[in-house]
């Protein structure tokens, strides 16, 4: 029952599917990785997941609700937060005033997030006065990230969170995730890079054309098996 | 051009013109016939009158719509062309023809006097001032009465004669027919112009453009006085419509109604604003001849047209079209899933199918490139930056020593290493004439370019990409691309204008160019496809293409493998070492060590907007201090 669900998902833009007949199951706890090339869907699947985009045909189902057709406010409402390009935060504000927004939906923890996320991402915590326009763009890249924090999301989609950050950063966040996990968030992580994404995941799903076309626990996965599929 | 030996003949280069102009044809060939049928002479002069508020809205669609300028002011310069006109006809006993192409140069005038302001402020305050200057229409006829007649009007009882023929009302509706079509035409042919695409980027990003080395104020003028001179036109056409001409008919209402033809018909398309005009000002018209409720059902056309074509006419029906398609494919003819997906695949050619399917050959693609360039490219020598510092607000960005230098020298590749905040893109930034530095210099081949422009740098040979890159969305690749490479041909304007043969051969040429690097560098499924489709990977490739597609001899790239997959990482620095070893000076920032080591010649690591460390890959790699800054100790 503590499960994000989606089932033979179709969904796309215009006159175009993208994903044709996706199911992914993610559960509290665990991080489930989607890999896959450039162009194959990651990030459509993601953004259905998060409630941005209308499903075409299947179902999303949360903890055990039908979330079909719940829109993205009322998705993040009930705990899944979303992290991609364009990246979610608003330039005009500071970095504090883009924090509280994040914890809109959880306002009773405010203090023990905020804390928390200036200990994660101590930039955020020195430069909590600047508005994020100046920032750079790794830094922003941190700002989403620690705004999805905030509200202590149940689920957290993360879209090539990677871009743009130094391999330190990079390093961090992926502790982060751990952590995250194991305090029984529930993760979907987008990636290219298998380096980044494999350690991290208990469960992989390799994204191609629109479909799921592996799936599995990591450790069923050798690293050669992954590459084949990867590049058909 | 550009390598290719490819020539086509005359007779395709009239089918494209021929097939470009369709549209038109057929928006022709319907009001003229209308024209010739209808007996109402009514119909006859509310048509006139329409195509004349038509021509302005084009204008104003290609400010609003192409170049993002709101230029609501536009009925104040169709009143300076009606009322130039009407003076000389009507005081002055001049000629109706000289009379309008004079009242069409003195809106053309006013845009230049209007683009002074517009020059300087911001866009909703521009938006202010063109609705504050519709009220100025009367006081300024009141002064100029002799000319205008003042409040209580001009009479113009001349009709203008064409070989002796006077133009009645049929007659005038056909005038102002051809008046329309061939604004239409000339718009066209400014779309598919270079200027046409420098108006695109500069309505989504003026920094892109001025780093291509196109003076934006030049774009934004050239909008002004082309959007002008149509109200000009309309406006002189308009004032022999009715035989007199009164300051109240250019009040609120028909700027209003200009306004909202644009957006409704669609801003963006070159038929919309006409398309606005029919459905705001024609067919409420034709409604009110029929019923007694004339006021009640104008409101209700008007409103109801605003919200069904909120998004523009044009998306509509385009939008709409996608939509019937998904449900003919999946619900009338209940193809199974798969088998339908896969249709739609071949008709726009695949989302799906995999960038890294495609082996590109980086050599040939780096002999393309640097086709573009002429030898001179590798004399012009380096792009120095010294003792760099910056600081924005109260926060620093840059603070190096005074003697560190980072230069971008021909034939080598610069590499910016460095954790996030470090001070990379402000060097970048620094670099490509963005802002000026605090302290410090810039010197490109020896010469000092302190303060120098963005647009003056890439003239003098220095293009860059972006973090995070912006295009307008509604163009393809290719047709970025081409628009790019059309640009560096000199050809005169009047070619363009008029699309004559050397124009057509130029586009087609440049369309085949682009397609042809486009595919090489991985984009062959998505290149024809308006770039918001594209993943965040293909729009980075597209943006270093940008970049490379230029006469520059230095290209600074900043964070060119963000988001491409490991096989795209390596045909990337391949394709950088290509370039290099042809002569290219390149500067990257990157992230990734082992990727950034691999292509780099020389490398500088910033932390805290310092020098930390700079030499040879190898010195750099066996830098205690620099991998504690890059991957904080961990180890990677």
């Amino acid at each position: 029952m503590s499960d994000l669900v989606i089932e033979s998902v179709v969904a796309g833009y215009g006159g175009t599917d993208v994903l044709r007949g996706v199911s992914l199951t993610v559960r509290q706890g665990e991080c489930v990785g989607i890999i896959g090339p450039n162009g194959a869907g990651k990030s459509t699947l993601l953004k259905v997941i998060s409630g941005q985009l209308r499903i075409r045909s299947g179902h999303r189902r949360l903890l055990g609700k039908d979330a079909t057709s719940w829109p993205a406010y009322r998705m993040a409402a009930a705990g899944v937060r979303w992290v991609g390009e364009p990246r979610p935060i608003f330039p005009s504000l500071t970095v504090r005033e883009n924090l509280e927004i994040g914890g809109m939906t959880r306002r009773g923890v405010w203090d023990e997030q905020f804390k928390r996320v200036c200990e994660l991402l101590p930039v955020l915590g020195q430069r909590q006065q600047e508005t994020a326009a100046q920032l750079s763009g790794g830094q922003q890249q941190m700002l989403a990230i620690g705004s999805a924090l905030m509200s202590a999301p149940s689920f957290l989609c993360f879209d090539e969170p990677s871009i743009g950050l130094a391999p330190s950063v990079v390093n961090v966040i992926a502790e982060l995730v751990s952590q995250l996990v194991s305090e029984g968030v529930g993760v979907v992580w987008a990636e290219q890079f298998l380096d980044v994404v494999l350690p991290r995941c208990s469960t992989v799903a390799l994204l191609r054309s629109g479909e799921v076309v592996e799936r599995g626990a990591t450790s069923e996965f050798t690293r050669e098996r992954l590459e084949d599929a990867y590049f058909g | 051009m550009y390598g290719l030996s490819e020539r086509r003949g005359l007779g395709a280069a009239v089918a494209g013109a021929v097939r470009q102009s369709g549209a038109i044809g057929a928006l022709g060939i319907v009001v003229a016939l209308f024209g010739l049928l209808t007996s109402r002479q009514d119909y006859l002069l509310e048509g006139a009158t329409a195509m004349t508020f038509a021509i302005a809205a084009t204008g104003l669609g290609l400010a609003l719509g192409l170049s993002g300028e709101y230029l609501l002011g536009q009925i104040a310069v169709f009143a300076i062309g009606a009322y130039t006109t009407a003076d000389l006809t009507a005081n002055r006993h001049w000629s109706f023809w000289p009379a309008c192409v004079l009242g069409v140069v003195a809106a053309s005038l006013a845009g230049l006097v209007i683009s002074v302001v517009g020059l300087r402020i911001s866009r909703f305050y521009f938006a202010l001032v063109g609705f504050f200057l519709v009220y100025l229409i009367p006081d300024l006829t009141q002064v100029a009465d002799s000319q205008t007649g003042g409040g209580a009007g001009l009479a113009v009882p001349d009709l203008p004669s064409f070989f002796g023929h006077e133009l009645r009302n049929r007659g005038m509706f056909f005038l102002a027919l051809v008046a329309l079509l061939l604004s239409l035409v000339l718009v066209q042919n400014v779309r598919l112009s270079p200027l046409g695409i420098q108006m695109r980027w500069m309505r989504v990003a003026p920094l892109s453009l001025a780093t291509f080395g196109v003076r934006v104020w030049r774009v934004r003028l050239a909008t002004y006085v082309l959007s002008s001179a149509l109200a000009g036109l309309g406006g002189a056409i308009y004032s022999h419509l009715s035989g007199y001409l009164l300051p109240d008919d250019f009040d609120l209402n028909t700027t209003v109604l200009l306004f909202a033809a644009v957006v409704v018909g669609g801003a963006t398309s070159l038929l919309g604003p006409t398309v606005g005009i029919v459905l705001l000002y024609v067919v409420p018209r034709l409604v009110i001849n029929v019923s007694g409720y004339s006021d009640i059902i104008y409101g209700a056309v008007v409103l109801i047209s605003v919200v069904v074509f909120r998004d523009g006419v044009d998306r509509f029906v385009r939008e709409g079209a996608a939509k019937a398609w998904w449900w003919i494919v999946h619900r009338v003819r209940r193809v199974p899933l798969r088998r339908a997906a896969s249709t739609v695949d071949e008709r726009q050619s695949g989302v799906s199918a995999t960038a890294s399917a495609v082996v590109p050959n980086v050599d040939e693609l780096a002999d393309l490139l640097m086709g573009l360039r002429d030898d001179s490219v590798t004399r012009r020598g380096s792009l120095v930056i010294r003792g760099a510092r910056k600081a924005f607000g109260g926060v620093v960005a840059l603070v190096m020593d005074p003697d560190d230098v980072v230069a971008i020298e021909p034939g080598r590749v610069h590499v910016l290493l460095g954790p996030n905040g470090s001070g990379k893109t402000t060097l970048l930034n620094a670099l490509c004439g963005v802002f000026e530095l605090d302290s410090g210099s810039v010197s490109v081949g020896g010469d000092v370019v302190n303060g120098v422009s963005a647009t003056r740098l890439a003239r003098l040979g220095v293009s860059r990409s972006f973090q995070s890159p912006q295009f307008p969305v509604e163009m393809s690749p290719v047709e970025l691309l081409s628009g790019s490479l059309v640009t560096m041909r000199r050809l005169s304007y009047l070619h363009w204008m008029s699309s004559d043969l050397a124009a057509t051969r130029a586009r087609r040429d440049a369309t085949d160019f682009a397609a042809r690097i486009a595919a090489m560098a991985g984009l062959e499924t998505a290149m024809n496809r308006p770039c918001s489709g594209l993943t965040s990977g293909q729009r980075r490739i597209l943006d270093v293409l940008l970049a490379l597609v230029t006469r520059s001899s230095i290209v600074l790239l900043d964070e060119p493998a963000a988001g491409l997959s490991n096989l795209e990482r390596r045909q990337l620095g391949d394709l950088i070492r290509a370039l290099a070893a042809r002569g290219m000076g390149l500067l990257a920032i990157e992230h990734d060590l082992d990727f950034a080591l691999r292509i780099a010649d020389e490398v500088t690591v910033l932390a805290n907007g310092r020098r930390l460390a700079h030499g040879r890959p190898d010195e750099v790699r066996a830098d205690p201090l620099v991998r504690t800054a890059l991957v904080g100790g961990a180890g990677v």
